[in-house]
Parts: C-alpha cells; sequence; structure tokens
C-alpha cells in the first residue's frame, strides 16, 4: 500500500482508504473515486496536481490531497495490463 | 383567438462535461435569459420553448457531481428542486460513463421528483462498446429513460413528449431500492425528522443526516438531534463502517453496479485516444507552461486586436452623437439640458457601451478554452504556482487580462469554482495596471525621468502593481477569505471541438446581462459625476476679460469636485500636492485616464489640447513647475493603486452580486493607495 501521491506514471491500483473528512470523502465519492475503486496513474510530476485516469474519466487531483488517498498497487504484467487483487 | 398554453417548470440536472448546456441550447434555442441566484454568484440560465402546445420553461442547473449542498452549485441546485418543486427534471447522463453519472442520478430520485433521464452520447458508448439497453435501465431505477445524442439533436422530440407525459400522468415515484437496512434506517430517520416537523419528514434529508451534511442541522432541537444520532450510530456499527459517509457511498455504488450489469455489457471505459495524446503534450513536463503562455498571449492578441478598433469606433461615435446633440444648441450654449445629454447621458451611456466589444470578445475566448476542455487543463498548469499565494491555477487567466483592461478581467473571474478563491481575484486584479492607466503615467515619466530610466520605470510601475496583488491575495485568503480546506479535484473532460453555436448564444446572453445590470449602474454614477463636475453654476459668460480656458478653469474650481478637491488638498499635502491634484484623483474615480482631463482644465488648458502632442508638452511643463519629482512618483502610485474605475464596480456588483465587496474595495484600494503615496513621497522626497 501507498500514498497516491508516491505512484509513478502508468502504475495502476486499487483505493484502499480515503483518510479525509466527510465532506471530501463525500465530493471524492461522488466523482466516482472511493473505497475499491481501480485507478491508474497518467502523471506525477515532482510538484503540481497528479493526474489519474478511473475508468475512462480523468482527475487531476492536489498533491496534498493524494497524500491521503491510500492505494493498493497491483503487479503489472507485461503488456501494461494488470489484475488488481 | 390566443389559445392559453399550458405552463410545464423543467429543471436540467447532471454532471459537467456529460452535454448538459448543449441540451439546453438545442431545446431553447436563443430564447435564453443568464442572471444570478438571489446571494450567490452562481450563473442562473432559463429558457423558453413552445412544444405541442405547451409552454416549456427550463432552467439550466449547474453542473454538479452531487446534492450534498457543500459548494454554492449544489446548494443552489438542491434548493431548486426541494423549493421550487419543478415539474419534471431533465437528469442528463453520459452514457459512456453512466456509473459516475447514476450517482447523482440517485440523489435526484432520493427527493422524490419526477425525472426523465437523458441517456446522452449513445454514438460515444456505441464506440467505446458499451451498450446500454434503455428500457432494461428503465425498469432498474424505475424512472423514464430516453436515449439520444443532444448534439445532433436525436431524441430531443422524445424527451419533450415524455416530459409532457409525465407532467400530465403524475406518475408516482418509487423509493431509491436501497438495501432492506439501509432503508428501514432511513425510514427510521425520516420519522424522527417528521415528528420535530412535518416538513423535514422526507426521505432525503434523511439520507444527507447519514451522509453527514450538516446543513440541516441548525434547524432541529437537541432532543430530535441526539436521536437522529443514536440511529445513525446504530446504523453505523451494524455495518461495520467508521465514516457514517460510507454507509451511502457504498450503498449507491453497490446499487449502481448492479443496474449497470444487468442493463448494459459490461465492458470497462477507456478514456479517448486522441485526449491522451493530446494530454500527453498540453500537460508536458516542459513543455506545458510555454505552450499555456503562448495559448494566452494569442488569444489576448486577438481580443485587443478586435476589441481596439471596435472601441475607437465606439468612442468617436459617441463623441459625434454628443457633436451632434450638442449643435442643436447655438454654439456656446451654456442650457443645463444640454449639457446633461451630451457630457452626462451621452458620455455616460458611451463609457459603457465602448467596454462592450471587450466583454463579448472576452466571453467567447473563455467559452472557447471551457468547449475544448483546455480550461480544465490550465488549473492543472498553473495550480502549483498560483496555489502559493492562495489563488486558484485558473486565477491566473483573469489576473493577465488585467494588464489589457480591468472590467473583462473581473468578469472573466467566474471561471474559477471556489468561492474564496474567486472573491480574493476579484478583489486584487485592479491592481494588474489596465491600459486606461498609462497614458498618466507617460505624462508624469516623460516630464521627470530622464529618458534612459523612464522604460525601466514604466516596468517597476507595473511590478510594484503585481507585487501588491500577490502580497494583498496571500493576505486575504489568509484572513477574510480563509474558507475551508479546498484541495484540488478536477475533472478533466475530453477535447472537442467548440460549437460555435453554442459559444455564440452563452456569450450573447451574458453579454447581454452585463450590458442591462451595469448600464443603468454606470448611467446613473456618470449623471452624478457630471453634476458636481457642473454646478454650482456661477456665471463668467459675460466677462470679457477671460479666455475660453479661463472660464473652464474657474468653472472647476467653483464646482462641488472642485470644492471637495479643495477641502481634501490638506490630506494630499503630506505629499506635495495640492486642490488640482485632489479634484483631479476625484475625476479619475470615474476612469482613470480622466485625471489627465481634469488636471489640464484645472491648468486652465483646453482638454482636448492635452492630448495633442503640443498639449502635452505644455503639460508636462506646468507638471515640472508645480510639483516635485517625489509628487510625481506619489501620483504614479495613487493612480497606479487606488480604486478603479466606475465600470470595475459595476462588474465586481455584478459578479459578487453584492454592493459589499465592491464598497469594501473602493474604499480598500483607496486607503492603500494614499498610503504607498506618502510612502513613495517620502522616499524620494
Amino acid at each position: 500500500m501507498k500514498m497516491l501521491a508516491d505512484m509513478k506514471p502508468m502504475e495502476k491500483g486499487t483505493v484502499h482508504l480515503i483518510d479525509t473528512g466527510m465532506r471530501l470523502y463525500n465530493r471524492l465519492a461522488s466523482m466516482g473515486i472511493s473505497d475499491g475503486t481501480e485507478l491508474k496513474v497518467v502523471l506525477n510530476k515532482k510538484n503540481g496536481p497528479i493526474v489519474i485516469d478511473v475508468d475512462g474519466s480523468r482527475f487531476a487531483i492536489g498533491r496534498g490531497m493524494a497524500g491521503k488517498i491510500f492505494v493498493n498497487e497491483c503487479e503489472v504484467e507485461k503488456d501494461q495490463n494488470c489484475r488488481c487483487r | 383567438m390566443s389559445v392559453k398554453l399550458k405552463k410545464i417548470k423543467i429543471a436540467v440536472a447532471g454532471n459537467p462535461n456529460v452535454g448538459k448546456s448543449t441540451l439546453f441550447n438545442v431545446i431553447t434555442g436563443t430564447n435564453q435569459h443568464v442572471g444570478n441566484y438571489p446571494g450567490v454568484t452562481v450563473e442562473r440560465k432559463e429558457g423558453k420553448v413552445n412544444f405541442k402546445g405547451y409552454e416549456l420553461t427550463i432552467t439550466d442547473l449547474p453542473g454538479i457531481y452531487s446534492m450534498n449542498a457543500f459548494s454554492p452549485e449544489e446548494i443552489v441546485s438542491r434548493n431548486f428542486i426541494a423549493g421550487e418543486k419543478p415539474d419534471v427534471i431533465i437528469n442528463i447522463v453520459d452514457a459512456s460513463n453512466l456509473e459516475k453519472n447514476l450517482y447523482l442520478t440517485l440523489q435526484i430520485l432520493e427527493m422524490k421528483v419526477p425525472v426523465v433521464l437523458f441517456l446522452n452520447m449513445t454514438d460515444k458508448a456505441e464506440k467505446k462498446g458499451f451498450e446500454i439497453d434503455p428500457q432494461k435501465l428503465a425498469s432498474e431505477i424505475e424512472t423514464a429513460v430516453v436515449p439520444g445524442i443532444a448534439r445532433e439533436r436525436e431524441g430531443i422530440k422524445d424527451l419533450l413528449e415524455k416530459c409532457i407525459e409525465i407532467f400530465e400522468n403524475k406518475p408516482e415515484t418509487a423509493n431509491v431500492p436501497y438495501s432492506e437496512k439501509v432503508s428501514k434506517y432511513i425510514k427510521d430517520i425520516r420519522a424522527i425528522l417528521a415528528s420535530e416537523n412535518a416538513d423535514l419528514g422526507e426521505d432525503w434529508r434523511a439520507v444527507r443526516f447519514i451522509e453527514g451534511s450538516d446543513i440541516d442541522r441548525k434547524s432541529l432541537s437537541e432532543s430530535t438531534l441526539e436521536k437522529v444520532d443514536a440511529v445513525i450510530r446504530e446504523l453505523a456499527s451494524s455495518t461495520g463502517h467508521k465514516i457514517h459517509s460510507m454507509i451511502m457511498v457504498q450503498e449507491r455504488y453497490a446499487l449502481i453496479k448492479n443496474v449497470v450489469r444487468k442493463s448494459s455489457s459490461t465492458l470497462k471505459g477507456t478514456t479517448d485516444p486522441v485526449s491522451e495524446k493530446i494530454d500527453k503534450i498540453v500537460l508536458h513536463p516542459v513543455f506545458s507552461m510555454p505552450l499555456f503562455l503562448l495559448t494566452l498571449f494569442i488569444l489576448f492578441q486577438i481580443v485587443f486586436m478586435i476589441g481596439e478598433p471596435l472601441e475607437e469606433f465606439l468612442t468617436s461615435f459617441f463623441d459625434s452623437l454628443g457633436g451632434f446633440v450638442g449643435s442643436l444648441w447655438t454654439d456656446g450654449s451654456d442650457s443645463i439640458i444640454r449639457g446633461l445629454l451630451v457630457e452626462g447621458i451621452i458620455g455616460g451611456v458611451g463609457g459603457v457601451l465602448v467596454f462592450a466589444p471587450y466583454i463579448f470578445l472576452v466571453f467567447i475566448a473563455i467559452s472557447f478554452l471551457e468547449d475544448s476542455g483546455y480550461l480544465a487543463r490550465v488549473a492543472v498548469i498553473m495550480d502549483k504556482w498560483m496555489s502559493k499565494i492562495g489563488l486558484s491555477g485558473k486565477s491566473f487567466m483573469p489576473m493577465i487580462l488585467g494588464f489589457g483592461c480591468t472590467v473583462p478581467a473581473v468578469m472573466g473571474a467566474r471561471i474559477i469554482e471556489n468561492k474564496f478563491e474567486r472573491l480574493a481575484t476579484i478583489m486584487v486584479t485592479p491592481f494588474m495596471s489596465c491600459g486606461a492607466r498609462l497614458p498618466v503615467y507617460l505624462l508624469l515619466i516623460s516630464a521627470f525621468i530622464p529618458l534612459r530610466f523612464q522604460a525601466l520605470t514604466l516596468l517597476a510601475i507595473y511590478l510594484t502593481g503585481v507585487v501588491v496583488a500577490i502580497v494583498l491575495a496571500k493576505l486575504l485568503r489568509l484572513t477574510v477569505f480563509k474558507g475551508e480546506e479546498n484541495p484540488l479535484i478536477v475533472e478533466l473532460p475530453s477535447y472537442s471541438k467548440p460549437s460555435i453555436r453554442s459559444i455564440w448564444v452563452l456569450t450573447w446572453s451574458r453579454g447581454k446581462h452585463f450590458l442591462e445590470k451595469a448600464g443603468t449602474l454606470i448611467l446613473f454614477a456618470s449623471i452624478v459625476l457630471w453634476v458636481l463636475n457642473t454646478f454650482p453654476r456661477a456665471d463668467y459668460e459675460k466677462s470679457e476679460d477671460f479666455s475660453r480656458q479661463e472660464i473652464a478653469m474657474m468653472r472647476a474650481e467653483n464646482s462641488f469636485s472642485g470644492r471637495i478637491g479643495k477641502s481634501l488638498e490638506p490630506a494630499f499635502e503630506i505629499m506635495g500636492g495640492d486642490w488640482k491634484i485632489a479634484s483631479s484623483f476625484l475625476a479619475s474615480l470615474a476612469a482613470k485616464e480622466l485625471f489627465i482631463s481634469q488636471i489640464s482644465i484645472l491648468f486652465a488648458m483646453d482638454a482636448d489640447e492635452a492630448e495633442e502632442e503640443e498639449g502635452s508638452h505644455l503639460l508636462q511643463q506646468k507638471f515640472k513647475e508645480s510639483y516635485s519629482f517625489a509628487t510625481a512618483i506619489a501620483i504614479i502610485l495613487f493612480i497606479l493603486l487606488a480604486a478603479p474605475c466606475i465600470a470595475t464596480f459595476a462588474a465586481v456588483k455584478i459578479e459578487t452580486n453584492s454592493w459589499f465587496w465592491p464598497t469594501v474595495q473602493y474604499a480598500g484600494m483607496t486607503a492603500i493607495a494614499y498610503i504607498a503615496a506618502i510612502i513613495g513621497y517620502l522616499i524620494f522626497s
């Protein structure tokens, strides 16, 4: 498990825990990001927001927020497709 | 004989970027009205259309992801649905992204209102290999479903017919089929709420309590709250969720997954490959910034390239209109009506209308960026920098625009979603030195600064404005506009070709709204300023001893604004100024460039000549004779930092939907300018 903020581009995973208040939890959930959501990191620079792909939708998430989302990363197979457990 | 049409009130709700505006435009055409919801800066769009003997009034609710009432957009939408009770709600969803979209749908259905689900972009879904059976979906969520493609006008007729059918038959609205356990707890909480107040006994209110949205808590008594909380604790422990919000989130997604599985092929969504490629460049770690700056440069270049000749045209039009109306009186006539018409009304209305081309062009530019999908990326590109001073990544654009003209810049700040970031941006944007202030700088710089330092001085002036804006933005965000934590979470929509039609429709209705609102305010202010500059009128005309210019000067001195200037003289003496400066500052409140024409009148010069080369030299000469270098610096600082023009006041009034913020801005900026001018004077004297 690691923070979304620490994931590298092309890495995939499932959301394990979102450590925020209700307000942000509800906001993320309404956008399709909640416990168990599969996501792929598209862009993660040293600073600035992280861009993720959730089921074909792209989101930019601030670095602070991305430090509060914990993800179980998947094993990446050779063809870039991965199965999450 | 006219037939009375039956009236149906329809609201369109949906997530952002699902084609909601397109649907609204397709249904209503150009028959739209843009306004604001009372008390908030959320745009309210309404349109009317006659269809099969019915008059449909359609309200386009803001794009939202949920009804949790956390953002102004969500509160507005919820209050509209719960309060104004539209006859039918069209919930537009992106068929290619059904799971995410149905979250809002369930929250709307919880409110037990008549809903038609418009399954938009079915073509895009099919391309992704995602096929949905509308009938099955309809029976699963017990709601009418109409498939279609708004952009191609497919399914629109069916959709409106369905709305009429629902209006006429008023079918029972079913409960959202949540699990037995959760349904029972919803019922229990509803009963407790109803015992306090019958109006509160609604499912959706009960659900909001489980979710932890505390907006309704204030209206409840302590004992009721305790009872409700006890039930929620019981539910939480029985489901094993620590965060209450998780109960409803899990419940909804479980239901949604089930619905989607039963009504569609279960292929997973994929990103639009073209958008992915474009993003590789647009969000590139190195190229993103230069590309963004280049885009802005080109866009603003176009705005001011087209805007300037239009502004000049309108200016000369109003000048000749004023000249024509003035010529209806005999030459040199002293009629008050002539003065009011020419200087007050035509000058005033003209003062608004010359801004119109810029307003329209900026709205076109913004709509273009919005529609293409690039604007959402701007937040990503600039967030890193702008968040350091407490502003949004999107604040950058209006602030740059402010170097041209503050009015469209303030209007442009509406792209910023967060209320506090938007307010802070609006408050500091006037510090970005606009084009109207340039003539004043140029006059003073050429009078007092040696040639080789002139460009440097000009640069320093602009930088001073920027630094003040940055410091103030940071201060405002640390104090008044503290707000709640608002981390960046923004969806990046697929890129698409902007529709010229929808850009035009939106630009036209937004621009019209500005002209209607600002027009009356600016007209009023212009007349007030004209009265201040004109009365009381002393009769110098009969005297042969004075030239025309001298008479104008004496009149100005004797007028209210001259007298106010004189009474303010002590305040400006500490920076080496006199009543002429004070009175010219007063005039510059209407528009900054008026500083020059006012002071040239007070120097007994012809105001029109001051703009010509020879007159300008003469004016520089007079400045050098009357004031010191340090005073010139003080004047520059004051013009740079003091209250912006009347048109800006009107724009801020419209955009913040309050009198409070523009008033605070005017007073605050003038105070800052005054202090800065004194400090500047003391340093350089």
